[in-house]
């Protein structure tokens, strides 16, 4: 049964908002090794949230890092060679919202180094797709429907 | 926390980062060799297409690259593409695909974790190699090859 994707995106535009988030999530971590800055850790996590959040119900095409690649970065490149469909990036930015939602949950839960650790686990993530071009839908939907069709 | 220190932990951070890439990309597509005899039935699972072959599902006459992908897969059309490349110049060999993301089912009786998942079959539909990720093609060259004169050393000891 052959599948009917139309590809939509410049492939690019998700690994440029990749880069960014590492570069971010880098700073969050920074910033909450030292407890006077931990707020700042905080207030810059809940950011990050709110860009995953962005990215996984609207698209990644919506969010503030797309909207930088259109205007800044890709007037300045060759045209893309080809084209990706939407859903893979939008399956990351979802599990990037699961990380930094739990991450938020475990620091007003009491846990003030779950920031820390969220933000560990989604910098790895969003550093191996921006450098190496590892898909975490590649490597996560399949297992993902694993565990919830025995649970 | 001393600025030495936080900056020592993100630096290790980023270096392991690192490295766990490079390691997972010598890892990866590497096309491993089946040792015992292991049947794909197509029948069995009633899926697939063949591309560039309006008939439906068809088997190579001595080889088919039988691509697992879902619609979460950002690599999956680029292997495809990769693959139909080099069977370009292989008209005994095709690649059959199966789209699992609503086929929960054939990913857990094919042991399918990641997208994409290769299954690389002689002749006769036995399963002579897996390849997990994007492939590592050269060697999936290598191995076409072989299957086309019949020289697998897929069952030898």
């Amino acid at each position: 049964m052959p599948t009917t994707k139309k590809p939509e995106i410049d492939p690019r535009g998700p690994r440029f908002g990749a880069t960014i988030t590492s570069v971010l999530l880098l700073i969050v971590i920074w910033l909450s090794l030292d407890s006077t800055s931990l707020q700042a850790a905080l207030v810059l996590f809940e950011v990050l949230a709110f860009l995953f959040a962005l990215g996984a119900i609207l698209g990644t095409s919506r969010t503030p890092y797309a909207w930088i690649f259109r205007k800044v970065i890709r007037p300045r490149l060759k045209p893309p060679t080809y084209l990706e469909d939407s859903k893979p990036p939008q399956f990351a930015q979802g599990v990037g919202l699961f990380v930094t939602l739990v991450g938020l949950t475990l620091y007003f839960g009491g846990i003030s180094s779950g920031i820390l650790f969220a933000a560990t686990a989604a910098f790895i993530a969003a550093f191996l797709n921006s450098a190496f071009n590892l898909c975490l839908g590649c490597q996560l939907y399949l297992l993902l429907k694993r565990l919830s069709s025995r649970g | 926390m001393s600025i030495a220190t936080r900056l020592l932990i993100v630096t290790t951070l980023v270096i392991a980062a690192g490295l766990i890439g490079a390691i997972w990309l010598i890892l990866r597509g590497r096309v491993k060799r089946k040792r015992f005899v292991e049947h794909f039935d197509l029948a069995g699972i009633g899926l697939g297409s063949g591309v560039g072959d309006g008939s439906g599902i068809s088997l190579g006459e001595s080889a088919t690259l039988v691509l697992f992908s879902t619609e979460f897969c950002a690599i999956c059309p680029g292997v495809e593409r990769a693959y139909l490349e080099l069977l370009a110049t292989r008209p005994w060999a095709k690649l059959i695909k199966v789209d699992l993301t609503n086929r929960n089912d054939l990913a857990v009786r094919f042991h399918i974790l990641q997208t994409p998942t290769t299954f690389v079959l002689d002749g006769r539909s036995a399963v002579a190699a897996r390849i997990g990720g994007a492939p590592k093609l050269l060697a999936v060259e290598t191995l076409l090859d072989e299957l086309a004169v019949g020289a697998s050393n897929a069952y030898s000891i």
